[in-house]
């Protein structure tokens, strides 16, 4: 199929809109990108061009393309546990300090929780650790938002088919696929008890913190990659004004704050996490 | 890769499809049914002779009106009396679905049960989540046909061609990406643009037409029949997403949020949804049982 032309100027308008929707920065050596992650949209929207399709989407005429587009740049790839070194580090050096810092009622924000996974693992770890005797009068309340309606509607059903069922619970951590998860059909669906920890709520990071009160802990995991730097410090910015000195930021593994300015250090000897220091 | 089927382009699909001549037309009845309703002395006596000129139709519309929920004491004995059990409309909607499965179910995808239960399914979803946001009787009524019928050009295309449909399930199956891509990608056109093809071909309603053809791409729709497409795109994903879908098909992966939030539904209304979507899946299998 031939694909709609994408020029330099379309690029950038383009650019402009998206990053003022979600904050997703595209640079000019994007073009290629663009055209594989977006001209399928453009094609099905059956616009001849970028600027007619933007002109449109702008206008409000395909104004449900906004999500589309988001979910066609980012991806909402995710798996239970991800990256597994950083929820050891987490359950060994971080759990323990956030309860020593706050005491034993603390509040959780897995902030770009895609379809659910990662706020779900933590009350999994949360439930395997009690089994297991630890954490005693312990309890996390766990908030979880995205941007993407689709995730979200994955995430608050709790229903994954086979192949999301199992990334990242095979090996040793088969036996939570079976602990906490019911088989239905050729779907796995968490258990109420799971299910019901959660509190799940739609959320553009653009926007004001969507909680009252404190949070110890928020997990800002592969999301930033997409945002320019003025972005992420702008999110940052807000995010670190609804926690208390001393809380924790939990970042995706190829993520760091290097060169931004934010409130926030280097957990001494924990890669990947981050305090509040004021 | 070798003995791999030919594909065809788009225009090759598009042209298949209007000169397609071995397909038999849309069963005749349901117009004839709806007219009958339409009229403002419908008689339960016209529409069972409707009924009736075809023996199987007959039958199976009998088999239908002996459960339960129409006929808790003894099953009806005439085609007249089920009528008057089912109801006036309920009957149109029973005949639409008979109708189709009698006339169509030796076409299209090899298992033409699960075929027209996913059919159903999205169809009685549909009427279910039109009611819950307190839209038109029209509408949900809209939503039923076309939710029974929106996947109506995956059946053309696998009568059409038997081999690379069957290849496109197996990609997708293999690839986790929901047919409609996996078409685009291979002919050009999906089948939800064939089906609004084959719709309008048959002389189908234009809203009918609009649902069928953008149910994969609801945004896309004319603007007079965005919000059916929209409703139907969504009871499509849902009844998927409680596995109410045929073995090969993916469950949804390609779910348009700005549809979602068009008709105002919410997280919180998640949860009743998927009960509504259990109960119609329920409902659908239990009709072609
Ligand atoms: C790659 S996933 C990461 C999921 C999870 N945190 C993990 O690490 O596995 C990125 C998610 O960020 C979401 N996202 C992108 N921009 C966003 C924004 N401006 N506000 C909220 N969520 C956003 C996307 O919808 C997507 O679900
Ligand atoms: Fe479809
Ligand atoms: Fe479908």
């Amino acid at each position: 199929m031939k694909r709609v032309p994408l020029s330099r100027g379309e690029l950038r308008e383009l650019a402009v809109w998206v990053e003022q929707a979600c904050g997703i920065a595209i640079g000019p050596d994007k073009g290629y990108l663009v055209q594989s992650r977006l001209g399928p949209l453009v094609e099905e929207a059956g616009c001849r061009s970028y600027h007619e399709f933007l002109q449109q989407v702008a206008s409000g005429r395909l104004a449900s393309m906004r999500d589309r587009i988001v979910d066609a740049l980012t991806t909402n790839e995710t798996s239970w546990f991800r990256e597994p070194d950083s929820w050891l580090r987490f359950e060994k050096h971080v759990l323990p300090l956030l309860r020593e810092r706050f005491g034993p009622r603390l509040r959780a924000w897995s902030a770009a929780c895609s379809s659910g996974q990662e706020p779900y693992s933590l009350v999994m770890l949360m439930a395997e650790r009690s089994r297991r005797g630890l954490d005693e009068g312990l309890r996390v309340e766990v908030l979880a938002s995205d941007l993407s309606p689709s995730a979200l509607f994955v995430a608050r059903s709790g229903r994954y088919a086979e192949f999301a069922a199992r990334r990242g619970l095979s090996g040793r951590r088969e036996a939570i696929l079976h602990r906490y998860f019911e088989r239905e059909g050729r779907f796995f669906v968490i258990r109420p008890e799971v299910r019901g920890r959660v509190r799940f709520k739609m959320h553009n990071l653009l926007d004001p913190v969507p909680w009252v009160g404190r949070l110890h802990l928020v997990m800002l995991r592969n999301v930033m990659i997409y945002f320019s730097p003025a972005v992420k410090e702008a999110v940052l910015r807000r995010l670190t004004g609804s926690m208390p000195a001393g809380a924790i930021l939990w970042l995706g593994g190829s993520e760091t704050l290097f060169g931004l300015s934010a409130p926030l250090a280097p957990l001494p000897g924990v890669r990947g996490f981050y305090e509040v220091k004021r | 890769m070798t003995n791999r089927p030919e594909v065809p382009d788009r225009a090759a699909v598009l042209a298949a499809v209007d000169a397609v001549d071995n397909l038999p037309p849309f069963p005749e009845v349901v117009a004839e049914v709806r007219d009958e309703l339409g009229r403002p002395d419908p008689e339960p006596a016209r529409v069972a002779a409707l009924i009736e000129e075809d023996a199987a139709l007959a039958a199976r519309f009998l088999a239908v009106a002996s459960a339960p929920r129409y006929s808790p004491t003894a099953p009806p004995r005439t085609v007249r009396q089920a009528v008057v059990r089912v109801g006036l409309a309920e009957t149109a909607r029973v005949i639409l679905a008979v109708a189709v499965y009698e006339r169509f179910r030796r076409f299209g995808p090899p298992d033409a049960r699960a075929f027209w239960e996913h059919g159903m399914a999205v169809g009685l979803l549909g009427a279910t989540l039109a009611r819950m946001a307190d839209a038109s009787p029209e509408v949900a009524e809209l939503a039923y046909t076309a939710g029974l019928l929106h996947d109506l050009g995956e059946l053309a295309l696998y009568h059409l061609y038997p081999e690379v449909s069957a290849a496109i399930a197996a990609r997708s199956h293999k690839t986790g990406r929901p047919n409609h891509e996996v078409e685009r990608a291979a002919l050009g056109v999906e089948h939800g643009e064939v089906g609004g093809r084959l719709a309008s071909r048959w002389g189908l309603p234009a809203d009918l037409v609009a649902v069928v053809a953008f149910h994969h791409r609801p945004w896309a729709a004319p603007v007079d029949h965005r919000r059916a497409a929209q409703l139907v795109h969504i009871a499509d994903f849902v009844a998927k997403h409680v596995g109410y879908v045929r073995a090969e098909d993916v469950p949804g992966e390609d779910f348009d949020g700005g549809a979602w939030a068009a008709w105002g539904f919410s997280l919180d209304d998640v949860d009743a949804i998927l009960e509504r979507a259990r109960a119609s899946g329920k409902e659908a299998a239990a009709f072609f049982a």
